[in-house]
């Protein structure tokens, strides 16, 4: 049975969801990648990688992808593993099946910024991550954050927004001397 | 909705492409003109990247935490000998 599958909300995966993905998937790529000289380290990093791509893609509605959950992790993690590996997607090309994003680095500035918003900030950016980036509807966010309709919680995420983006503002100077 | 969330919504729609021809035009030749509202356009796309990368940020930390329980927690032994036997070569 799929483990994401099950879950009807689109909401964070749970801790338990997340344990059966490792011990579903996890040994398959274990093995794969012990068998080309990589460490359990690296093997560790690599599935984190894959879970944390493969999440991000059930999140933003790729469905289909759902009824092959073990195969889809695996082969992102195959295809993590031979882009970091160069010389060996020489020998064994994998292809674009996978289509697997780049992701970007974080910069000095992003975790200067994050660390700003976090002590001052954190709850609405919880609240703006329920919605960009776990994608719960309004309905979802108002239970979630405890708002008495959608339209308090469509207000609250805009001022939210608003809130962020003038710390943002104001702080920009601030960060951006601090990584000259 | 006060005006200045309803620009946020504006901007939104925008940065979403969500907006009809018409609407996105007249969006387009405000920004030619009010220089204040193409830097409240570039601050809100900054924002979107930075929930983005906090989002990341929360998901990475949960998994690590699940990681951590399985490779600590001695109800998960025998999945962990299993996983460990294939670096057997590991030094």
């Amino acid at each position: 049975m799929e483990v994401l599958a099950q879950i009807s909300e689109p909401e964070l995966i749970s801790d338990a969801a997340c344990l059966q993905l490792y011990k579903k998937v996890f040994p398959s790529v274990a093995q794969y990648i012990g068998k080309r000289g990589g460490t359990l380290e690296e093997a560790k990093d690599v599935f984190q990688d894959a879970l944390l791509i493969y999440y991000e893609r059930i999140q933003s509605g790729s469905t289909s992808i759902r009824d092959t959950e073990k195969g889809y992790i695996f082969g992102i993690s195959k295809h993590l593993w031979i882009r970091r590996f160069k010389q060996q997607v020489m020998m064994e090309p994998l292809g674009d099946q996978w289509d697997v994003p780049e992701t970007k680095e974080e910069t000095t500035a992003d975790r200067l910024i994050m660390q700003m918003l976090k002590q001052t900030g954190e709850r609405c950016m919880q609240l703006l991550k329920s919605f960009y980036y776990d994608r719960l509807d309004m309905l979802a966010l108002a239970k979630r954050f405890g708002f008495a309709s959608e339209r308090s919680a469509t207000v609250q995420k805009f001022k939210c927004l608003e809130k962020i983006r003038d710390f943002v503002k104001k702080n920009k100077l601030q960060y951006e001397d601090l990584i000259k | 909705m006060r005006t200045s969330l309803n620009e946020i919504r504006l901007l939104e729609d925008y940065i979403q492409q969500r907006l009809p021809t018409e609407d996105k035009l007249l969006l387009e030749a405000k920004f030619i003109l009010d220089e204040d509202l193409q830097e409240r356009l570039s601050l809100q796309m900054r924002c979107y990247q930075l929930i983005q990368l906090y989002g990341r940020e929360k998901t990475r930390e949960q998994l690590q935490r699940v990681e951590q329980e399985i490779f600590s927690q001695p109800v998960h032994r025998r999945f962990v000998q299993k996983i460990k036997q294939y670096f057997r070569y590991e030094i």
